[in-house]
């Protein structure tokens, strides 16, 4: 006899994780059938994360392979050791991640028990996580950030980044920013300075643990002779972050920003941070200085160059366009969004979808819309259910103009579903293709439908249809981008089976 | 009314299982419902639908429900289809999206199954 909950409260629906919505719950004449049924579908998800780690994984040695670049400058500067420790230490905890759900997948072939499936999936798909959150990490550090440099202004940035680095150093360090008047602007990636600043703050939070002082300034600076070789004379951008911690001795100084150089606890920071900083600043064309002495505090200055560009004119396009949503979002609308994201992930279906949604995240960085080409193929897997549709008119009166559409798509709906634009009018409601594409214009953020039909006639099938917009300069969404699939359900195996 | 006995909404055979209950207790779900005849007509209409319905007001009805809320369902390949399962009693259908205009913070959930009578129900939650 298997045992089954007790009548009267169903069970916590074990699909929560995996996404599809099981016929199964109340059958308790035949809670075999129920398991069997649960099982295969809940094993198949699996099966395909598992796939999505294994495929990011092979992105990872890849991308390994194909920086020999970076390889050369590591291993002139710190030798070989470098590499060795890191692909160790990536080995041995991809390896943990993998081993924990290969203990799932056994586990689950021999579990009757439908509680402890849920609790085995989550714990598999918590050690995915990780699995791909180490990925990320290491990816990350193997190749230059995909976001172009553009050009920043120091001060807006600080203003931006306030709370932020507040948090950052915590409640027990009192944390001061400082933007000099008149501050130049320089030419990078801004995600890649917040992070190097965030870095920066933390590393002084750590050299404080009794609590102190940090303070983050950035002022304007004309470096004559007091500068490395390798970097022209000229104009430069000092950000400084200066804290009243234990500081270094001077051979930990030496060593400060070779990679994966730490001096805290294993498990604690990668020792990347600083190693990080110091690339940003060499690719910039400036370079990081440290001044440092034990009981006295620690200063690290990182200097970039001037830019000479000149912000480019916001150039008008002819009639009343779309309004350009607020940017930078305040934070609470931002709290609001992710807020938004975290569910659409819980309750997207297919896996595919989930990777597509991250993508979008990551490429959404801290501007508040995705480039359209840093997205044309977020989803390759899925590029015969994408389409892409330009957005044109006003926002009154907005219209979708297809630029491409997959060829999965063409061939499951035929020309009328798809024309090749058609204008939306407020008397879509919001189930609608159209109710869907306003709404994601509107909004900025990703929409998401789904359906199950079993019509009695076939098999059953769900349809998904996630749209994600973007931009082409970060702020106005100008295309959405959008993955529609289908796909057949198993049958219920307590229904007869279609002749 | 007691929530461990209340029919859920999740419940595979909801159509059947709502058809045993009294409209009082229809109306006391944590859902709405609505049944349609077999001629589209509302003939009943539940308390929880008025305040679930998603749309503020009733504008969903008096609308050809499948083609413009429904997603998907527009396209012409479903409308036989959805007709001949109307006709046979073997519609079910589920759809649902994350976020709306209204709400930004709930989902929509719609459940569509044939009524015994021919007719349909509507099942709406918001989450």
């Amino acid at each position: 006899m298997i045992p089954v909950e007790p009548t009267g409260t169903p069970p916590a629906c074990i699909f929560e994780y995996a996404g599809a919505t099981p016929p199964c719950v109340q059958d308790t004449e035949n809670p075999h059938k129920q398991y069997n049924w649960c099982h295969q579908e809940l094993a198949q998800q699996l099966a395909q994360r598992t796939r999505m780690l294994a495929e990011a994984t092979q992105a990872l040695a890849l991308e390994i392979r194909r920086r020999e670049k970076v390889q050369a400058s590591l291993m002139e500067a710190q030798g070989l050791e470098s590499i060795a420790f890191l692909a160790g230490g990536l080995a041995h905890d991809l390896g943990n991640a993998l081993g924990a759900m290969a203990m799932g997948y056994q586990l689950l072939e021999a579990q009757p028990n439908p509680a402890m499936v849920q609790k085995i999936a989550k714990n598999g798909r918590r050690a995915v996580e990780h699995g791909k959150e180490l990925i990320a990490h290491l990816t990350d550090f193997m190749r230059n950030r995909a976001a172009a440099p553009a050009l920043v202004a120091p001060d807006v940035l600080f203003t931006e980044m306030d709370a932020m680095l507040g948090y950052a150093a915590g409640s027990q360090i009192a944390c001061r920013l400082q933007a000099a008047p008149d501050v130049w602007p320089v030419r990078i990636a801004e995600h890649r300075l917040s992070s190097a600043l965030l870095n920066l703050v933390v590393n002084a939070r750590h050299a404080m643990p009794g609590g102190g002082e940090v303070a983050v300034t950035v002022c304007n600076v004309a470096l004559g002779a007091a500068r490395p070789a390798s970097v022209g004379a000229g104009q430069f951008v000092r950000f400084c972050v200066a804290d009243t911690g234990c500081g270094m001795t001077p051979d930990v100084l030496a060593r400060a920003t070779s990679p994966l150089f730490s001096t805290k606890a294993p498990g604690q920071g990668t020792g990347l941070g600083l190693y990080m900083v110091q690339r940003l600043a060499q690719d910039a064309g400036g370079y990081l200085h440290i001044d440092s002495q034990r009981g006295a505090g620690t200063q690290v200055s990182l200097y970039l160059p001037r830019s000479e560009d000149i912000p480019p004119a916001t150039a008008q396009p002819d009639g009343p366009a779309w309004v350009p949503l607020d940017h930078p979002a305040p934070q609470p609308q931002r709290d609001q969004e992710d807020a938004l994201l975290e569910r659409l992930m819980q309750r997207l279906r297919s896996p595919g979808l989930l990777a597509a949604l991250l993508a979008w995240r990551e490429a959404r960085g801290s501007v508040f819309l995705p480039v359209i080409d840093a997205v044309r193929c977020i989803a390759p897997a899925q590029v015969d259910s994408t389409f892409i549709a330009a957005l044109e008119g006003t926002e009154a009166e907005p219209t979708f103009r297809f630029e491409s559409i997959g060829s999965a798509l063409l061939e499951k709906l035929g020309p009328d579903d798809l024309p090749n634009a058609f204008a939306v009018s407020d008397e879509n409601l919001m189930g609608t293709l159209a109710g869907a594409y306003r709404r994601a214009a509107r909004t900025g953020l990703p929409s998401y439908e789904y359906a199950r039909y079993a019509l009695g006639d076939g098999v059953p099938v769900r349809f998904e249809r996630l749209i994600l917009p973007a931009s082409r300069d970060g702020r106005q969404v100008s295309h959405l981008l959008g993955i529609v699939l289908f796909a057949n359900l198993p049958t219920p195996l307590n229904e007869t089976p279609p002749p | 009314m007691n929530e461990s006995t209340a029919v859920s909404f999740d419940e595979p055979e909801l159509a059947r299982a709502v058809e045993q209950l009294s409209a009082a207790a229809i109306d006391a779900l944590p859902y709405g419902a609505i049944r349609l005849d077999r001629a589209g007509r509302i003939v009943f209409y539940s308390d929880a639908a008025a305040r679930l319905s998603g749309y503020g007001a009733r504008p969903a009805l008096g609308r050809h429900f499948f083609t413009d809320v429904a997603p998907c369902l527009a396209h012409a390949g479903f409308r036989g289809r959805i007709e001949q399962a109307q006709a046979a009693g073997t519609l079910d259908i589920e759809f649902g999206y994350v976020g709306d205009f209204d709400d930004a913070d709930k989902d929509v959930c719609f459940r569509i199954q044939s009524a015994s009578d021919g007719g349909i129900w509507i099942f709406t939650q918001r989450l």
